[in-house]
């Protein structure tokens, strides 16, 4: 250290010696403390308040959608119009997501009989192109996105968010590696970069990485651009099966 | 589309039983309210690295063996499902089973375990160094950014460009390096910490949420909110100006009414002039 450092040191530290030198310290401390608490608080309360508006808004304006797809599958088959399914969240929290039915009821025990066609690469995950167990009103509400659209009430009540990893089934979580499990850190999401890509196209591994490369560069922006994305990805019904 | 390596792994089967240790009497030093497995290690408890490695193992149940403590170790599975295996907590190791104490790293010997409470502290900066030079693949999917050689950053910390960062390093998350600081070689710091400029870090550890005052050096140092500990000397100093060191958020919030019994019973406990004459 140059006798100039030294210098500068003590006199920074001598301040400490009289009343109002030690409230400039303070002070410094505090305007630090300030500028942490506000870039803290408005990153956690800014995609919040995004995804709040932006959940309870879309809810708002798909009312006649969700109306109308709901009336069909009741009249398709008289069971229920919801699905509830247990998903991972946060930190391995369980919890419902809520979609519309688009199988016939009591898909889960059928699927024990169908886990060795698996399509979805990797096998982790569990994806068909032409599962038995869909209705024709499930078909087309798939193609489009339009049975995910509930999960808007997901984010409204604070589950998921707008973007972020797709939040998995506790039987996939179970097989998992210490790597993989990083994805649960983040708040799950509607969508992300790989729905906005390849979507079911893209395989276990690099949907892991596309998940970490999410949580890596959050940001605002990103976020909004996501979203922008994903429309034209949900309309055309590039991937989805 | 690229090529897909992952291979389906086998169900899990299998027990792992982890004994944790019991240091409340030793604990004089640090005092943290948590036993010895539930102290961070890096971004998470020693236990998380733990049942990180029963993942690895493959292994269906975990055991661990509380002798005390219960309660927290409990409230601790009982807020993840993290790892989703089943997790048992017992009083004593089962009769047949091996044990393994958590006194270290999974993968690396266990350390002895300490006789007081510098020696106890000196262990737990021990771990924290030993888990930052562990070595790391730059190549595996990671949450951290691997800035330079052994320099790992995580999400949205800020370092102002004229700081330096020294392998082997770990800068938590949405943490704040301030401008002409030296962090490492061999420096943690944890998530949400500040540290202001000038400051120095060498084989030391900045505990979450805690303000190091600008040019300080701490070797050989863990700074935890208010309070220094200093592993080469064993001792413990509680630092009353939040210039030089402070935390940056109370742990809990306390409400009003706590407060002003917290100031009433300060007021009734001081001695009075003729008490003490």
């Amino acid at each position: 250290m140059s006798e100039q450092e030294k210098l500068r040191l003590i006199e920074h530290w001598s301040r400490a010696a009289s009343v109002p030198g030690r409230a400039r310290l303070n002070l410094r401390y505090l305007a630090r403390r300030a500028i942490w608490f506000a870039v803290t608080a408005t990153t956690f309360a800014t995609k919040r308040l995004l995804d709040i508006v932006v959940s309870a808004t879309a809810l708002l304006a798909l009312t006649p959608l969700l109306a109308a797809t709901a009336l069909l599958i009741k009249l398709e088959d008289r069971g229920p119009v919801f699905f509830r399914q247990q998903r991972v969240g946060r930190d391995g929290r369980l919890f419902g997501m809520w979609k519309f039915r688009s199988m016939v009821p009591h898909a889960d025990r059928l699927k024990d009989h169908l886990l060795g066609t698996n399509e979805a690469a990797g096998g982790v995950t569990f994806k068909m192109r032409h599962d038995p167990r869909i209705t024709r009103v499930g078909r087309f509400i798939r193609k489009y996105s339009i049975d995910e659209l509930p999960q808007f009430w997901n984010v409204l009540c604070g589950h998921m968010a707008l973007v972020g990893p797709r939040p998995p089934v506790p039987r996939e979580v179970a097989l998992y590696t210490v790597a993989d499990r990083q994805r649960l850190l983040a708040k799950p999401g509607l969508t992300c970069f790989w729905q906005v890509g390849g979507r079911a196209t893209i395989g276990f591994e690099d949907q892991v990485r596309l998940d970490l490369d999410y949580i890596r560069t959050e940001s605002l922006w990103l976020d909004c651009w996501l979203l922008l994305r994903t429309v034209p990805a949900v309309l055309f019904g590039k991937g989805a099966f | 589309m690229t090529t897909n390596s992952h291979t389906p792994r086998p169900p899990a089967s299998g027990t792992l039983c982890l004994l944790l240790p019991d240091f409340r009497a030793l604990d004089t030093v640090v005092r943290r309210p948590e036993p010895f497995a539930l102290w961070p290690i890096g971004p998470r408890p020693l236990l998380a690295w733990w049942l990180d490695e029963a993942v690895r193992r493959n292994v269906a149940t975990v055991q661990l063996v509380a002798t005390a403590d219960r309660p927290l170790v409990e409230a601790f599975v009982a807020q993840t499902g993290y790892w989703s295996r089943r997790i048992e907590i017992l009083d004593a190791t089962p009769a047949g089973t091996e044990a393994e104490e958590i006194c270290g790293l999974p993968g690396t010997a266990p350390f002895a375990a300490p006789c007081d409470g510098a020696e106890l502290l000196q262990l737990w900066l021990l771990l924290q160094l030993n888990w930052l030079s562990a070595p790391r693949d730059p190549a595996a999917p990671t949450i951290d950014r691997h800035l330079a050689p052994e320099v790992w950053v995580a999400p949205h910390a800020r370092i102002h460009p004229s700081a330096q960062l020294i392998g082997p390093c770990w800068i938590g998350e949405s943490a704040v390096i301030g401008e002409d600081c030296r962090i490492g070689p061999h420096a943690l710091v944890g998530a949400g910490a500040v540290v202001d400029a000038g400051a120095e870090l060498v084989r030391a550890a900045v505990q979450p949420r805690t303000y190091v005052g600008r040019t300080l050096r701490l070797h050989e140092m863990i700074a935890e909110a208010a309070s220094l500990l200093d592993a080469g000397r064993g001792v413990r100093v509680e630092i009353t100006d939040r210039f030089l060191l402070a935390a940056l958020q109370p742990k809990e919030r306390t409400s009003f009414a706590r407060c002003a019994v917290r100031w009433l019973s300060r007021i009734f406990a001081t001695p009075r002039r003729n008490a003490i004459a």
